[in-house]
């Protein structure tokens, strides 16, 4: 991904970013337009738009956890987003290594804006399995749960009680889990979120974002 | 929210796929913009120097200048520009703050050609970054102190009066710009020639004189002269009441006159003189008497009508007034946590003389002022004064004046 010279001492790619120090020593620049076009279904004006605001944010080229929570809080001020945040993180940071850097971005943002619809399910599995072992267990479907409910913060109706988000994740698994081992595969979810007509209405939304 | 983040929004539309799935209705359709569709180049003319930016960039503050619609009126059409007569310097900053959300303020710039800038552009100043708030702060304050002082000297020194002036308004330009007449200049110069005299006298009728016949002990000349002294002290207070009463007469505004301190400082100068003749010769009393002589010697205050230096010290007692009182406030705390510390380590032994924490309070004042344990009291006039250089040397360093 990252380039590496051997003459320009300025490059590197970082394997840790606990240290934020060593982070604003470290400029790492993604590949040339051309191979992102090829990779990623966006035009090549797009990914310009998306460079320049990404730059601007984080001009030593990758994002770390701290930033990303602080740049999504500012989206959702009147909740506590940085648990969905962090799963977002996650999920963007393909190759674990605890940075996202542009490639990390505009992969994932294909995919959400511009994938078919297999792949956004496909998407959104990926970040309800947090242990990446192939099923969503009630446990992990909870801490997801819990985290879109502390995002959305007083914009829950009715306000919301403790176990609001048991029951909603009850009543998913009543949903999606059609063999009713407990877990939701990839398939049973596919299966179900395609035979749901909101789900399918909602996922058009993306077509005409950026 | 930041300026640069608001290009992130795509992100944000797309972490909505997290939620989807989940949601039990159907997602509203988002608002779409169409006005943010294509990005463009717009190009700044700036009194000959050309400045190129995004429209989005400048479309982060919407209630500017620049942001709004405001900026067509500065549109050539022939050049295809936007084009401002005003200081290229300057702009490089306001576009700067549309660049990156914050605004610097320069230090090498004058803050009132700065502030204009900013007013034209639709900038409120509060923005201005952490980084050159203190700065800017501080200048604007100078500024304004600056300004106050010229608008006071300004109208002190207005040249022609009102054709139909009253006899009154006459009187009070008299007095508060002794240099219009000839009348005024000369009551100037004999108040201040009194001021001086009555001080003088208060100074000279305790230096003691020669006994006279028949006495042994020494006699201080206020004693010895007492109606000589005594008829020079109501000739002067004679005078000071005469000057207090035609101010008071001039004055435009009665009530805001009283409350001046110059006012304050007359009443206090000619009161004692009064309570004097008012009270009788009775034992108790004197001694309080004797107090308010004292007052007398703020006589000396009634020179800062006279002397420009005084007054400026005046105020810059006044703006420093904080730093002091906080100066003030650290020494008591001091005072106590030693004077606690030194009354507890001493409370076992025997014959101690910090008997009390208030008792221990007077060691550690003469200890901090430096001055050491043996002092006697009577040297307490000394510390003081070397107290008061020593605050006013710390002082100086405190303000920034």
């Amino acid at each position: 991904m990252a380039i590496f010279t051997a003459t320009n001492p300025f490059m590197s790619l970082t394997d840790s970013v606990e240290d934020d120090f060593e982070l604003s020593t470290v400029c790492h620049r993604p590949e040339s337009m051309d191979k992102l076009e090829e990779q990623t279904k966006f035009t090549k004006k797009e990914l310009q738009v998306l460079y320049r605001g990404f730059k601007n944010e984080c001009p030593s080229g990758v994002v770390n956890e701290e930033n990303f929570k602080h740049i999504y809080s500012q989206f959702f001020p009147q909740g506590d987003s940085s648990m969905y945040a962090h799963f977002l993180f996650e999920a963007f940071d393909t190759n674990k290594n605890g940075s996202v850097s542009f490639e990390d971005f505009v992969f994932g943002l294909s995919i959400i804006l511009r994938g078919t619809i297999n792949d956004r399910l496909n998407w959104a599995f990926n970040l309800y399995d947090l242990n990446k072992d192939g099923c969503i267990t009630k446990e992990e479907m909870l801490d997801i749960m819990k985290s879109i409910y502390d995002m959305m913060g007083k914009y829950t109706y009715p306000t919301m009680m403790d176990d609001a988000p048991r029951e909603h994740v009850e009543s998913f698994f009543q949903k999606m889990d059609q063999n009713r081992d407990g877990v939701v595969t990839i398939d049973e979810f596919i299966d179900s979120c395609k035979k749901d007509e909101n789900i399918m209405q909602s996922m058009q939304l993306f077509d005409n974002v950026i | 929210m930041a300026a640069g983040v608001a290009t992130w929004l795509p992100f944000a539309r797309a972490a909505a796929v997290g939620w989807l799935p989940l949601a039990k209705k159907t997602m509203p359709k988002p608002p779409v913009d169409n006005s943010s569709r294509s990005d463009e180049i717009l190009y700044v003319n700036v009194s000959g120097v050309r400045f190129q930016t995004w429209k989005n960039t400048l479309d982060r503050y919407p209630d500017t200048l620049l942001g709004s619609s405001e900026k067509e009126f500065f549109y050539n059409e022939d050049t295809q520009e936007y084009f401002f007569d005003r200081d290229p310097e300057m702009f490089r900053h306001i576009l700067n703050f549309y660049r990156t959300g914050k605004l610097h303020y320069p230090r090498h710039e004058c803050i009132q050609a700065f502030d204009e800038e900013l007013a034209f552009y639709g900038i409120v100043p509060e923005i201005i970054g952490d980084c050159c708030m203190e700065e800017y702060r501080d200048r604007k304050k100078e500024n304004q102190e600056r300004l106050a002082e010229d608008t006071e000297a300004n109208e002190a020194n207005d040249a022609p009066l009102p054709p139909h002036s009253t006899s009154r308004e006459r009187l009070w330009r008299a007095f508060e710009n002794p240099h219009t007449s000839t009348m005024a200049l000369v009551f100037y110069y004999v108040t201040g020639f009194f001021i001086a005299v009555s001080v003088i006298a208060n100074v000279v009728e305790t230096v003691p004189c020669q006994p006279p016949k028949g006495m042994v002990k020494d006699l201080p000349c206020g004693m010895k002269y007492q109606l000589a002294f005594f008829c020079m002290d109501t000739a002067c207070v004679l005078i000071f009441t005469f000057e207090y009463l035609m101010r008071l007469f001039a004055a435009p505004s009665r009530c805001k006159f009283m409350r001046s301190v110059m006012s304050v400082i007359d009443v206090v100068a000619i009161m004692p003189y009064y309570i004097g003749l008012v009270m009788p010769e009775n034992e108790d009393v004197s001694g309080a008497f004797v107090t308010l002589r004292v007052f007398r010697v703020f006589r000396i205050f009634k020179f800062s009508r006279h002397s420009q230096g005084l007054r400026i010290l005046g105020y810059t007692l006044k703006s420093c007034a904080s730093e002091l009182g906080f100066l003030l406030f650290s020494l008591t705390m001091a005072i106590i946590i030693f004077a606690t510390v030194m009354f507890y380590a001493e409370k076992g032994t025997k014959g101690s003389t910090f008997t009390s924490i208030p008792a221990s309070f007077w060691y550690t004042i003469v200890t901090m002022t430096t001055l050491g344990k043996h002092i006697k009291r009577h040297y307490i006039q000394v510390d003081l004064k070397l107290l008061v250089l020593w605050t006013a040397g710390f002082t100086q360093t405190f303000c920034r004046h």
